[in-house]
């Protein structure tokens, strides 16, 4: 978050080793997490940044154990505080969960139980852990909703969910997450389902209390604007792979992978005249059970040679501490050379790029006024 | 707000009793047969003189309708007239018989909630395992068989076989205690109990299977909330809007539907007095009975609406 806590410590907090997380579905093995491989030091933030279907929450929720369902296989290992959580007993990540690592849904309009009331939603799980009595529970809830700025919490939490507005709801959710003091806090989307205007206080609100915690923070989101300016570490994932992981302030500015170059292009930017089309990324992610040979981008990149339809580029360490896998890194001699060659032959995902507009979906006559 | 929802609801559930009311009347008066001719002493059907003499006594003579707004401004009154055969006015009966009906009603629903709660929810919580499909066979059986054969499967087993319980009669809680009453009351109300039991928990478990799929529930065991506490507390609410709802239908009808069971167990309920009045052709014992059965069962309907919004929290508010 900011620079006096981003002294290294020795024995990260959360080390995530070749972390793979497969569904096996009537159509095949869905490799959502294929071989993710960080490293979390206590009281930092990281993002891990992906378009939908790009294995971001999967990961999230398979470091937590979260992913239900009989049909997961995770393999890999995610050590916090010297223990391996995917080996760990279920009953032991009871203890763990809400107590060492809390989660904030993305959605909480959904996240709330409708028919329990705020207090106890916010202080069930205290009194479970820390054996606090009922009277304390509920001083303690009151407490928490006033962390969160909630105003009248001595009135909200005698409320149902429903009674609340969608911004409110979110600070109850991070007021539940933090309410027996976690280390480390996953916060999933936590403003996607939110007005554009409460996205901010909710962001804000959760900087704070971060670093008043002193807690470790993985901020997963689609928006590189969510993430910049509030983590100290950036990991990238396209199709359920690491495509480049770098201190934020690099991934601004030394930008290596074409991916996270589009997805820095299609934020849109205030200063452009209005009507400006949008600059949307051609293609769709691949289908996770037939993945493309080679590098999975390289159908939407407009960089691709034959090299990216044969070959995975690996994860390698270029700069210090700046991973990207790509053979044509952005910013690079053969990565100039590769563009003017899809150019002058007329590959169409280069050409999109080139124009600034999207071929793929939108007809180009619709909303071409402005620039 | 609350007061204009109820004033609709009163509204409501006076027309239902009105239209209740009027079609048992004229139901029974279709019934084949003169009412006069059962209370005619033996050897007396020729006695022309005398069938219109009763007739006129009785005002059976008036329009229908103006007998059916006798009977039922007497009825609001509390009075539902008099058996034309043993003269019992028909309150009394009632009054002696309710708590018979009443409380094999009850139990069995009690006992119907008590197993289908917990079978339910373990059932989803384990779906498709060997608990869930052993209890989806049991409630199968449960419900393919009819409830006057489980009756008599019991009495075969626990009065033949075990010798633990009475096969037949009633030991009234007034007169012999409670112990000695539920040893009368338990097999029937067990018998009753079967099929609400298995309906029941079919419809916690479906509930169930889908809440436990919801985000909450998620966030619930991310919070380190153990898996009993989630069940019992964060599932089972949002998952019995349907079962209760039932539940209820199920207990207004269990009181008009004792009666093949006190039957059965030679019960003196309400349901054998119905059947004694049909055998009887006593008109007025049968439309009384059934427009008690009938009110008690449209009430507990309208009080089933305010137990939702006990339940869920978002429907006090529309």
């Amino acid at each position: 978050m900011n620079e006096a806590t981003t002294t290294a410590r020795d024995e990260p907090l959360l080390s995530v080793q070749d972390l793979r997380t497969h569904f096996s579905i009537n159509a095949g093995l869905l490799k959502a997490v294929d071989g993710v491989t960080f490293d979390l030091q206590a009281g930092q933030t990281l993002g891990i940044v992906g378009e939908s279907g790009s294995g971001k929450t999967v990961l999230s929720r398979s470091i937590m154990r979260l992913n239900l369902g009989n049909n997961v296989e995770t393999s890999g290992k995610a050590l916090f505080g010297g223990k391996d959580l995917l080996r760990l007993p279920m009953g032991q990540m009871t203890d763990i969960w809400g107590q060492e690592i809390a989660m904030v849904f993305q959605d909480p309009m959904t996240s709330l139980n409708p028919v329990v009331k705020i207090g106890r939603q916010v202080s069930e799980h205290v009194r479970k852990h820390l054996a606090v009595s009922k009277r304390e529970a509920r001083g303690l809830a009151v407490e928490l909703l006033k962390s969160v700025r909630i105003p009248e919490a001595e009135v909200a939490i005698d409320s149902f969910p429903h009674e609340l507005s969608g911004g409110m709801r979110q600070r109850v959710s991070i007021a539940i997450a933090l309410a027996c003091g976690p280390k480390l806090l996953f916060a999933d989307e936590p403003t996607t389902a939110l007005d554009v205007t409460v996205q901010h206080q909710i962001l804000n609100l959760l900087g704070l209390q971060q670093s008043e915690r002193d807690m470790a923070m993985v901020l997963v989101t689609h928006d590189l604007g969510v993430v910049a300016g509030r983590t100290d570490e950036i990991i990238v994932m396209y199709a359920g792979k690491i495509v480049e992981q770098s201190r934020t302030r690099q991934i601004f500015q030394n930008t290596s992978h074409p991916y996270t170059e589009a997805l820095l292009r299609s934020i849109p930017k205030t200063d452009q005249p209005s009507h400006t089309r949008l600059a949307a990324i051609a293609g769709r992610p691949p289908n996770l059970i037939t993945m493309p040979s080679g590098c999975s981008f390289s159908p939407r990149c407009p960089y691709a040679q034959e090299r990216c339809f044969e070959e995975e580029p690996p994860l390698t360490v270029t700069k210090e501490g700046h991973a990207t896998a790509c053979w044509y890194q952005v910013g690079t001699e053969a990565n100039r050379a590769a563009w003017d060659k899809n150019l002058a032959a007329g590959r169409p995902a280069t050409l999109a790029v080139a124009e600034g507009q999207v071929i793929d979906e939108v007809p180009l006559d619709i909303g071409a006024g402005g620039a | 707000m609350l007061g204009k929802v109820l004033a609709v609801r009163t509204v409501r559930l006076i027309a239902t009793l009105f239209a209740v009311s009027l079609l048992t009347f004229l139901l029974v008066e279709q019934l084949p047969g003169d009412p006069i001719l059962a209370i005619l002493p033996p050897g007396g059907l020729d006695d022309l003189e005398t069938i219109e003499r009763i007739r006129k006594e009785l005002r059976l003579d008036d329009p229908v309708l103006t007998r059916y707004f006798r009977w039922a401004g007497d009825a609001l009154q509390g009075d539902l007239g008099k058996s034309y055969i043993t003269d019992q006015p028909v309150s009394d009966a009632i009054k002696d018989r309710i708590p018979v009906t009443m409380e094999l009603a009850l139990l069995a629903t009690l006992i119907a909630a008590f197993l289908a709660i917990p079978i339910g929810a373990i059932s989803a919580y384990r779906e498709g395992g060997y608990f869930d499909r052993t209890m989806s066979a049991f409630t199968t059986a449960a419900l393919s068989i009819p409830g006057f054969l489980a009756g008599i499967f019991f009495i075969w087993l626990f009065t033949l076989k075990f010798n633990w319980l009475p096969s037949t009669g009633w030991n009234r809680i007034t007169d012999k205690g409670l112990l000695a009453n539920l040893q009368t009351a338990i097999l029937p109300a067990g018998a009753l109990a079967l099929a609400p039991l298995a309906i029941n928990a079919r419809l916690i478990r479906a509930d169930m299977i889908g809440t436990l799929k919801e985000d909450y529930i998620l966030s619930a065991k991310a919070k380190g909330l153990r898996d009993r506490y989630i069940l019992m507390r964060h599932a089972l609410r949002p998952s019995s809007l349907t079962a209760i709802t039932v539940f209820a239908l199920q207990l207004g009808g269990l009181i008009g539907g004792t009666v093949v069971i006190e039957t059965v167990f030679a019960l003196p309920g309400l349901g054998t007095r119905l059947i004694s009045g049909i055998y009887q052709r006593d008109v007025v014992m049968i439309q009384g009975i059934t427009l008690f059965i009938a009110t008690v069962y449209v009430v507990v309907n309208a009080l089933v609406d305010l137990l939702y919004a006990a339940l869920d929290p978002r429907i006090r508010r529309q």
